[in-house]
């Protein structure tokens, strides 16, 4: 039995017919807490937040989170409980011909009351992150780092129990990346387990939001000091 | 929690995911509008004459006696033929008749030879028909000719006085009719003064008929043809059922394509990536599918409400004839059709279900594809 948060025990993944990506992997994530996971890029960062958003199942070990061991569930189960994770793509996966607040309010259509209500979270998360766009505005017209705040609009507009990043600051100057560590910190303040995997100093310089750290190395996942 | 299943926010996104692909949108809309106005044309128009013939038959007698020889049908006596159905026990109101079929100024009618007494009924004022008179109904004269004179040629040619024309809301079987003094008839039809056409006749019950027949057939000296009016409808009904039946048959290929058409919106309309990212922001398999049925609704509802009310106006919009024209061949303008309530309700059900079940089949069908498909390959397969 596991605790809150975010667990890997003896987590291993590998495609088929492909090398193993991670292996043995044992870590835990807090909630309340950011943890950062840094390590050269093809280091399977990527791989372990899908892993422990349940869009891929460990070909070894287990991910739990909140004592539930996520990973052994089947696809129905894992769905529901995704509603929970908020989750930023390194390729961040918008939906080029729609919208700005079309691309932000997505998580919410199919549990939201009413979509005007999600629409004006949308605006003010957007806002904060300074987007300035109209509303009719398709998302593909925007450049890459705007792109990069919807995405994380997206991630947090559902107010996740479980924010994952994969890399949030790589289109991003140093006020974006100020603004994105204040909102981290505000996930994390609302207990929210949060887990960044980044190679970006700047991000590795923010000692008081990371008190947390881990590097992947190869397929392992070590503290990193 | 147990999945709502209607939901508003869901519902708006549906239709927003629409107009991501109007030409894909007005495409289905138009093949299902297409395909339910074929199917309530055709099953409209089945309830309507179906309807109309069992009425028609209703009021006609319940046997009818023809004299036959070598060649076909004959004349009868119809003072002796009278007088030998009268001999059977219950025969009830045998009456002569006389009438046929000649030419008239806009194709064939139906003629009918009036003496004047209670067997034919006409509208209150009207008076009978007197030698040189007729009375025609809305189909005989064409348009634009002189509605008071009716040529007609048979084995003599008369040129009547049109004293009425019968409302076209009178009966489908007053169309191509022509009432006229029976001596006038009786000239047209070549027949000699006594002589009638036929012989009609009633029963107490409907299945009386069949045992009077043997008896029936004894009473004449010469050989008879005997048609019951359940034959008749069983007759007119299979012909009905079968040119409609098989109009039904050509709406079979037109439901596939159509199945066709929404499968290739429905995976070209959701690429697996979007499936994937739809999923992966915490849209689980049923919303995906719920979606999809959104989808298929919005589309649906409007398109087979629009292709009913759309046949409806086709079939029974007065001067609309190409229906009838194209599957009973019948030429010029169609008589009015009409619609019983009751009888009605089942023709429009089986019109949407026929065109809507396989349409919402294969919403359900591109959904489920959506909503079982791995999130993780969709993702990684758009990079």
């Amino acid at each position: 039995m596991q605790g809150s948060g975010l667990h890997c025990r003896q987590l291993s993944f590998m495609r088929p017919g492909q090398k193993r990506v991670l292996e043995q992997v044992d870590a835990h994530f807090a909630p309340g807490e950011a943890t950062l996971v840094s390590g050269p890029t093809g280091a399977g960062k990527s791989t372990l937040l899908h892993l422990l958003a349940g869009l891929l199942r460990p070909t070894g070990g287990e991910v739990w989170a909140d004592g539930a061991p996520v990973s052994r569930w089947p696809a129905p189960h894992r769905d529901r409980w995704r509603r929970k994770v908020g989750m930023l793509f390194q390729h961040l996966n918008l939906l080029p011909d729609l919208t700005v607040v079309e691309n932000v309010v997505l998580p919410c259509i199919p549990t939201a009351p009413s979509y005007s209500e999600v629409a004006r979270r949308a605006r003010v998360l957007l806002e904060r992150l300074d987007i300035d766009a109209q509303d009719h505005e398709a998302v593909r017209t925007l450049s890459g780092g705007e792109q990069q705040r919807v995405a994380i609009a997206r991630a947090l507009i559902i107010e996740p129990q479980f924010l994952l990043l994969d890399e949030p600051t790589s289109f991003q100057d140093d006020a974006a990346t100020r603004c994105l560590i204040t909102l981290i910190a505000e996930a994390a303040g609302a207990e929210a387990c949060v887990v960044v995997c980044s190679h970006d100093v700047r991000l590795r310089d923010s000692d008081r939001l990371f008190r947390h750290r881990y590097r992947l190395n190869g397929t392992t996942l070590e503290p990193d000091p | 929690m147990p999945q709502k299943i209607w939901s508003p926010p869901l519902a708006l996104w549906a239709a927003r995911d629409l107009m991501r692909q109007p030409l894909f949108t007005a495409l289905l809309f138009l093949s299902l509008t297409l395909v339910t106005i074929l199917a309530a044309i055709v099953l409209l128009l089945h309830q309507t004459l179906t309807t109309a013939c069992v009425r028609l038959l209703d009021q006609a007698p319940h046997a009818v006696v023809r004299r036959i020889g070598a060649g076909g049908w004959l004349p009868l006596r119809a003072d002796e033929a009278l007088a030998r159905a009268a001999t059977v026990s219950g025969v009830l109101r045998p009456r002569a008749r006389v009438w046929g079929v000649v030419q008239g100024p806009a194709g064939p009618v139906t003629l009918i030879g009036d003496d004047g007494g209670a067997a034919i009924a006409l509208p209150t004022g009207w008076s009978h028909p007197q030698p040189g008179q007729a009375l025609a109904g809305p189909g005989v004269l064409p348009p634009g000719s002189d509605r008071g004179r009716l040529s007609l040629v048979g084995r003599q040619s008369r040129i009547l006085e049109v004293i009425e024309e019968i409302p076209r809301a009178g009966s489908m079987a007053i169309h191509d009719v022509v009432v006229v003094h029976i001596d006038e008839a009786r000239a047209l039809l070549g027949l000699d003064p006594g002589q009638a056409s036929d012989l009609a006749l009633d029963v107490f019950h409907d299945d009386e008929v069949r045992a009077l027949l043997p008896d029936l057939a004894a009473a004449f000296d010469w050989p008879v043809q005997i048609t019951t009016r359940l034959e008749q409808q069983g007759r007119h009904l299979a012909h009905i059922s079968r040119s409609t039946g098989l109009a039904c048959l050509a709406i079979l290929p037109l439901l596939l394509s159509l199945a066709t058409v929404v499968m290739a919106a429905g995976i070209w309309g959701r690429s697996p990536r979007e499936a994937g990212v739809l999923r992966a922001v915490g849209w689980t398999g049923a919303d995906l599918l719920r979606l999809h049925l959104y989808r298929g609704c919005l589309v649906g509802f409007p398109a087979v409400t629009v292709g009913v009310l759309a046949a409806y106006l086709l079939l029974f919009q007065p001067g609309m004839s190409w229906a009838a024209q194209l599957l009973f061949g019948w030429s010029g303008p169609a008589p009015a059709l009409y619609l019983t309530p009751l009888g009605s309700a089942g023709a429009w059900l089986l019109a949407v279900l026929l065109a809507g079940v396989p349409f919402m089949a294969a919403v359900f069908w591109t959904g489920w594809r959506s909503a079982t498909a791995d999130p993780a390959a969709g993702i990684e397969g758009g990079h």
